[in-house]
């Protein structure tokens, strides 16, 4: 396999992984599989200038901002049900 | 056999193995462990080949302190949330066997020296890198700003 191929199915692998799960803690670690595949190659496939680095972290960037959105949810979701949790509780101790 | 069991083939190997098993592996603090793992490999590989320079050393360090950051948050939830992992999903393994073996056996077939040869200019992008980030850092203030007010209606 060529290192090319391997950064291929890395990103292939992250793109699967985003349908296949259903944990968003799961789908962080999908898109950061990608970014390595989507980066690796895009530095791979440079000329040297000085606006390559400008398009890696532009990606960087976006999957970033993308992954603290992600957390923010999941983060939100778990205080919502422990919240529910909390209240059953209470019902139940009267 | 002398090039299959080089230096190279075996980091593209373990390259592959750890993208399969983050692919399987359903607990999210292991694959954050594997991505890092394979970020790691990657730079050693690129270093070994004589392929590094300064747009991949710098975004595979970012990258590696992305994994690491996720891999203590996704601890650091699990544990505290007791999220208790499922066993690893049989469609999971079994597609990213199939993933696996394409890649290897079909994609060198089509494979003809014109693709690895492609050097892409991105000047074209230079110029508009700075309104996109002004609209995503927008969109995400955006959405940071509706999870405050669905938080605050839910606390009320």
């Amino acid at each position: 396999m060529t290192i090319e191929q391997v950064l291929l199915f890395i990103t292939a692998c992250g793109l699967v992984g985003i349908f296949l799960r259903r944990n968003l803690l799961n789908i962080i670690a999908s898109i950061i599989q990608i970014s390595i595949g989507i980066t690796s190659l895009a530095g791979l496939h440079s000329d040297n200038s000085n606006q390559n680095e400008g398009i890696a972290y532009f990606i960087l960037f976006f999957i970033f901002i993308l992954i603290i959105f992600i957390y923010s949810i999941s983060i939100l979701l778990i205080r919502r049900r422990s919240t529910l949790q909390i209240h059953e509780l209470t019902e139940m101790r009267g | 056999m002398e090039n299959i069991f080089s230096l190279g083939s075996i980091i593209l190997f373990l390259i592959a193995a750890l993208a399969l098993l983050a692919l399987v592996f359903a607990s999210p603090a292991y694959n954050a462990f594997f991505l890092a793992l394979e970020t790691i490999l990657i730079g050693i590989y690129f270093m070994t080949a004589d392929r590094i320079n300064n747009t991949n050393a710098s975004t595979l360090i970012l990258l590696l302190f992305f994994c690491l950051i996720i891999l203590s948050s996704n601890i650091y939830i699990e544990k505290s949330t007791q999220i208790s992992p499922s066993t690893a999903p049989k469609i999971s393994a079994i597609i990213g066997g199939l993933l696996l073996t394409f890649f290897y056996i079909k994609l060198s077939q089509l494979e003809t020296g014109d693709i690895i040869d492609i050097k892409i200019n991105y000047s074209f992008f230079g110029q508009d890198i700075m309104a996109i980030m002004c609209a995503v850092f927008t969109i995400f203030v955006m959405l940071i700003c509706a999870l405050a007010v669905i938080n605050t209606k839910n606390i009320e």
